[in-house]
């Protein structure tokens, strides 16, 4: 890995050049942006070019009023979120890392972020791209148009790769309308069933919650406190008659929601902030993130504590009910108790995506857990398909792809 | 067909699973894309996944091309049979197999109709949200094949959206269980690919979706406009504006005119050139704002009348005018050519008075009522398919209305598929490379072109050098 020959075209052109050159060679190509999700995907065996889209960077086309924006992958994802807010515009997801995470990389990283209740996940944002393929084609995949049906949506295939189908040189993605007003409720409850029970409150009779959260704050030797935080966000009036309705379907929940430039205004922005960052992986402990269906999340988070607690591990969890999302933050991981944690949550009924392991425990690991997807053989196929030298990295997703 | 073929396939589908007489093979001869014919070799009507596994198995063993359909009603020929194939049909797939109202999402067969799991959802106060105008008709499986949408697509965007998981039966006739809701996909989002496949990478048997509580609150708006265009640019404001009500369509005075005529009368006011039919829905405050921020807009582009259906009632009739709007057009000739292409919303003004001009200039009528806060445009033409040469006049004016929409950055088609129609434009739309990319995965699904060919990918655009079936199979 350290002797790979790093690569940063300028334009897709010379991307196209750098691929057809490592294909002729033989040589094994890594895409990479900044680098900050590398530990959301296995560690590949063998890499000879990094491809980095670090100066593969500028929008290509905004215009405000379509609500679109089209960008090289390797534009910063803070400068888009500013350059649309500009404009009225919310660029989805909402990351707790924008400012080191390009265009391509939250892409081919298929991250979703902390506004995902309200927007859904990442591939329902993305409209298209162009991709450079293993064979040093350009291919655009999908469109710069809001509705689109015309021909197959392989965008969807490349979405969430990590770049083991192809370079995602450009993408499109589809905005929506900045909220007016945000608010923040914060309470801290004595049991985690009665973090369950507040956050269910919250989600009956919130349409407008953009996060709801129950998250652990427990020491070792101590239970509780649990901290539920909900963040609600859109039209003022609309975000006023839902907190009316929160204070009175989940009354022990205070709500911060002032007036703009006001001191409570700064608090629900300063509360806001600390839940995005949340979401970050690795930044401290590795994360072990773990999905399954929103009823089956307390067995889940039940299953995950008591393995933790077997193998003597400090674990923080952050859960977010309605998703069927729960991340773990670890501390003290050796491989076997990588393990059993994956084996108490797959009794659960849990998939596992460990993010932000040390290189040392990635390495020799499936950090997508032992078991293989669904359509596994069918996915070697499209991959071999798209890419039939191998020119990008394999063995960086699920199953070896 | 070799009589041995329909005995193995009766042995496996039973006898009413296997329709081999004419007279009962003709109604599936096309779907709404009425002047395509073609009489099916045999109509094969499995009643689960494990059924029609084995009917593609058989299928499989004998090199038989298979063209799924679900109910029919398809405007680009998706489900026209082909020459020498059989049509396997969902119409006794029709069990919703489980409804999770706490995860809110259901398991159908793709036989199950639209308007179906829309009312069993409603039960439990949650709806699933893409409504096709065809809704009463259409199935689950047919809208997955064709990534469907409806007037309620502009807040709920289209099928893909709502679709979990999947089981299908791939073209050998192997069952691929997807059907586990995945919050993300390890490995490669098959489901998101499958979606909008048009029936070329195998049967969806079995499908899991998402669905949606029900807003305590829907208002609808009606704005009236004395011309088209003014309606077309303020939808343009509203986009611009950034304002989020759930529906926003365009209705032009033929449209209303045939509405009105027909039992589906709706109280459409007839003296407007075009009428735009807004909806919102949510708390009464996101409702009030939402309106409230909207009419302005209409009326500086010069909304003559904007009111709000006065009850539920007026509302449901306001719908099933919209939504009865091209059955309502038989009125005007026997045939309709729906034609559907998408344009930055922008420019809807602009381009609509092209999709009119290059209809007038043909001598063709053109009614217009569309998607309109998508950019989804449907310029209808009236016709009788005849009467050839007028036939042939409405296909050059789709043609050219593609034309123009290419030439602004639009696309093809925004929900009705590329099918049989398109597939001539396909070229146009997508580089040689492009559609490259899109054969190697059609092969690697069906690598024998078995699975409704002739559709979605013009096969002079596969290189052949990388797909050759090993079984000698390609056509
Ligand atoms: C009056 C009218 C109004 C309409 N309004 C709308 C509208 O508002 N929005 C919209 O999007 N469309 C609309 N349509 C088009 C059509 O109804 C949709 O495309 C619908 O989703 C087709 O469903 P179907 O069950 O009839 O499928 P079919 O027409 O039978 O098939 C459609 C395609 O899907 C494939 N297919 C069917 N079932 C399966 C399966 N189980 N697995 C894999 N592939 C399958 C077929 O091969 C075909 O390619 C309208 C059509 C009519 C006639």
């Amino acid at each position: 890995m350290s002797t790979a020959t790093v690569r940063a075209p300028h334009s897709i052109e010379a991307a196209v050049a750098c691929v057809r050159e490592a294909a002729r060679d033989g040589a094994v190509i890594l895409p990479t942006g900044c680098g900050s999700k590398r530990s959301w995907a296995n560690a590949a065996p063998r890499v000879d070019v990094e491809l980095s889209t670090r100066a593969l960077t500028g929008v290509v086309a905004y215009e405000p009023g379509e609500g679109v924006i089209t960008a090289l992958a390797g534009t910063c994802w803070a400068e888009l979120q500013e350059l649309v807010a500009r404009h009225g515009h919310h660029l989805s997801p909402w990351i707790p890392d924008p400012a080191s995470a390009t265009v391509g990389g939250v892409v081919a990283a298929g991250q979703s972020g902390a506004d995902r209740l309200r927007y859904g996940p990442l591939r329902h944002h993305v409209l298209g791209m162009r991709v450079v393929t293993g064979a040093g084609q350009v291919v655009q995949c999908g469109g710069r148009l809001v509705k689109n049906v015309t021909g197959f949506d392989l965008h969807r295939l490349h979405t969430g790769a990590h770049g083991t189908l192809g370079l995602v040189a450009e993408v499109s993605l589809r905005l929506h309308a900045a909220p007016e007003v945000r608010a923040a409720g914060l309470a801290f409850v004595p049991t985690r069933q009665a973090g369950w029970q507040l956050a269910g409150e919250i989600l009956r009779a919130s349409r407008l919650a953009w996060t709801v959260m129950v998250h652990d704050l427990v020491r070792p030797g101590q239970s509780g406190p649990w901290l539920v935080a909900a963040l609600v966000a859109g039209p003022a009036p609309a975000v006023r008659a839902e907190l009316a309705a929160l204070r009175r379907d989940a009354p022990q929940l205070p709500w911060l929601c002032g007036a703009p430039q006001t001191e409570e205004e700064r608090r629900a922005h300063d509360v806001w902030s600390g839940i995005v960052a949340l979401e970050r992986p690795g930044a401290t402990w590795p994360t072990l993130r773990a999905t399954t269906l929103p009823t089956a999340l307390p067995a889940a988070c039940d299953a995950l504590d008591a393995a933790a607690r077997a193998q003597g591990l400090e674990v923080k969890l952050v859960a977010q009910p309605a998703l069927g999302v729960v991340d773990a933050w670890i501390r003290g991981l050796g491989p076997d108790s990588l393990a059993s944690l994956e084996v108490a949550l797959a009794s659960a009924g849990a998939r596992v995506h460990w993010r932000g392991l040390p290189d040392e425990l990635r390495r020799g690991q499936d950090i997508f857990g032992k078991a293989e997807p669904a359509g596994l053989a069918l996915m070697r196929r499209l991959r071999d398909a798209l890419d039939p030298r191998g020119t990008f990295a394999r063995g960086r997703l699920a199953g070896g792809l | 067909m070799d009589a041995r073929v329909v005995e193995e396939l009766r042995a496996v589908l039973g006898r009413d699973g296997v329709l081999a007489e004419r007279a009962r093979r003709t109604p599936y001869e096309a779907d709404g894309l009425a002047f395509a014919r073609c009489l099916p070799e045999l109509v094969l009507l499995p009643r689960d996944t494990r059924e029609t596994a084995a009917a593609l198995r058989v299928l499989a063993a004998h090199g038989i091309p298979v063209v799924p359909r679900g109910a029919g009603t398809g405007l680009s020929g998706g489900a026209t049979p082909v020459e020498g194939g059989v049509v396997i049909g969902t119409a006794r797939m029709r069990r919703i197999l489980a409804l999770d109202a706490d995860n809110r999402l259901a398991r159908v067969q793709a036989g199950v109709v639209n308007a179906d799991l829309g009312r069993a959802a409603a039960r439990h106060g949650l709806f699933y949200a893409p409504d096709p105008s065809s809704q009463k008709a259409c199935t689950i499986g047919g809208n997955v094949g064709e990534n469907s949408s409806g007037p309620h697509g502009f807040r709920h965007g289209s099928t893909t959206r709502h679709v979990l998981g999947l089981v299908l039966v791939t073209p050998e006739g192997d069952v691929l269980d997807l059907s586990r809701p995945e919050h993300d996909p390890h490995g490669y989002d098959l489901v998101g690919l499958f979606v909008g496949s048009e029936g070329l990478l195998g049967i969806a048997t079995e499908i899991t979706v998402a669905l949606l509580p029900l807003p305590p609150l829907v208002e609808t708006m009606l704005a009236l406009f004395r011309d088209l265009d003014s309606a077309c640019d303020a939808v343009s404001d509203l986009v611009a504006a950034r304002l989020e009500p759930t529906a926003i369509e365009v209705l032009d005075q033929l449209t209303i005119e045939a509405v009105e005529a027909s039992v589906l009368a709706a109280g459409y006011p007839k003296d407007a050139a075009a009428v735009l039919l807004l909806e919102s829905e949510g708390s009464e405050a996101e409702v009030a704002s939402t309106l409230g921020a909207i009419e302005p807009l209409l009326r500086a582009r010069g909304a003559f009348e904007v009111r709000r259906a006065r009850d539920e009632l007026e509302r449901a009739r306001l719908w099933a005018g919209r939504k009865g709007a091209y059955g309502a057009m038989g009125r005007v000739a026997p045939d309709l050519y729906v034609c559907d292409a998408v344009v930055p919303r922008t420019r809807l003004a602009e381009i609509v008075r092209v999709t009119i001009a290059i209809c007038q200039a043909r001598g063709l009528r053109v009614a217009n009522v569309f998607h309109a806060g998508d950019g989804n445009l449907h310029p209808n033409i009236p016709y009788d398919r005849r009467d050839a040469g007028q036939l042939a006049r409405v296909l050059e004016a789709g043609d050219a209305i593609l034309d123009a929409v290419l030439a602004v950055g639009g696309s093809l088609t925004g929900e009705h598929g590329v099918g049989l129609e398109k597939i001539g434009a396909m070229g146009r739309a997508f580089s040689p490379d492009d559609l490259d990319a899109q054969c190697r995965v059609r092969d690697a699904w069906d690598p024998a072109r078995r699975m409704n060919p002739g559709k979605l990918l013009p096969v002079h655009a596969c290189r052949e050098t990388h797909t050759r079936d090993p079984r000698g199979g390609a056509r």
